[in-house]
C-alpha cells in the first residue's frame, strides 16, 4: 500500500519538474491536475506509475499539451520575461567584465606607480682620513 | 470577410466543456470522464488541453467555479455554466455546423473529382 501510495507522489514529482516555468498560472494547473490525479488515487489505490501514464499521459505530453492550449496572451508574457531575463543576464556579464577590466588597470597603474616612485637604496661610505 | 476561427481546435474542447456544463455542474476529472464516456471512448480530453480551455472560459464570464470540501481531505472545483455561456455554446455550435457542412461539401466535391478522374 505504501508502494502505490509512493507512484502517487513520483507521478506528480515527475509533472512538477517537467514544467519549464513554474509561475501562478502553472501552480494553479498543478494543484487542479494533482486534485485529479488524487480523484483517480481514491477509485484506483492500486495504479502503478505506468497505470497513470496510461490514463493522464506522460508527464512530458502533458505540459506540451498545456503549453500549447495555453491563453496566447499568456505565452506572450512569458516570451517577453525570457527576452527582459536575457537583456539583464547579458548586462550583469558585461558589468562584471568590465567592472573587472577597470579593476585590473587600476591596480595595474597602482603598481606601474609604485615601480617607478620606488625608494632606490644608496649606500655611502665615509672615509675618515687619519690626521 | 471576417476570419473565422471555426478551425481553431479550442473552440471545439471549449463547445464540448459547455455542452457538458449546461446539462450539470461539473468538476475537472469528472468533465474528462463524461466527455470519454459520452463519445462512447472516442474522444479524450487530456488534462492538458481541459484546464486551460476552462480557464478561458472562467476568465472571460462564461462559466464560474467553485470549491468544494469533498469528504476530508479533497477539494473539488466545480464548474457552473453562465447564462452567458449559454449564449456563447450556442454560437459554437451553429459555427461547428458551418464548419462541418462546408468540410462535407469539400469531401464530397473532391471525391466527384476523383470519380471524373478515374472515369
Amino acid at each position: 500500500m505504501f508502494k502505490k501510495r509512493n507512484d502517487f507522489d513520483q507521478y506528480l514529482k515527475n509533472v512538477r519538474i517537467s514544467f519549464p516555468v513554474f509561475h501562478k498560472a502553472e501552480r494553479r494547473f498543478f494543484q487542479d491536475f494533482s486534485a485529479n490525479v488524487r480523484e483517480y488515487q481514491a477509485i484506483h489505490p492500486m495504479s502503478t506509475l505506468s497505470d497513470l501514464e496510461e490514463e493522464f499521459g506522460r508527464p512530458k505530453d502533458i505540459i506540451m499539451d498545456y503549453f500549447y492550449n495555453m491563453n496566447s496572451s499568456s505565452y506572450l508574457l512569458y516570451m517577453k520575461r525570457a527576452r527582459y531575463l536575457r537583456i539583464i543576464t547579458a548586462s550583469v556579464i558585461i558589468f562584471l567584465i568590465a567592472g573587472t577590466i577597470i579593476e585590473s588597470y587600476f591596480y595595474y597603474t597602482l603598481y606601474k606607480e609604485w615601480a617607478t616612485n620606488e625608494i632606490k637604496s644608496e649606500q655611502t661610505v665615509i672615509y675618515y682620513l687619519d690626521e | 470577410m471576417a476570419r473565422n476561427d471555426s478551425l481553431r481546435r479550442g473552440n471545439n474542447i471549449e463547445m464540448l466543456i459547455l455542452s457538458i456544463l449546461s446539462t450539470e455542474d461539473c468538476y475537472g476529472y469528472q468533465l474528462s470522464l463524461l466527455i470519454k464516456d459520452y463519445s462512447q471512448g472516442k474522444i479524450s480530453l487530456p488534462e492538458g488541453s481541459l484546464y486551460p480551455a476552462l480557464y478561458k472560459l472562467v476568465d472571460n464570464g462564461l462559466i464560474s467555479d467553485e470549491k468544494r470540501q469533498v469528504g476530508k481531505r479533497l477539494t473539488r472545483v466545480y464548474y457552473h455554466m453562465e447564462p452567458e455561456g449559454k449564449d456563447y455554446l450556442n454560437q459554437l455550435i451553429e459555427e461547428y455546423n458551418s464548419l462541418h457542412s462546408g468540410i462535407q461539401s469539400i469531401l464530397n466535391k473532391t471525391k466527384e473529382g476523383d470519380e471524373l478522374t478515374h472515369v
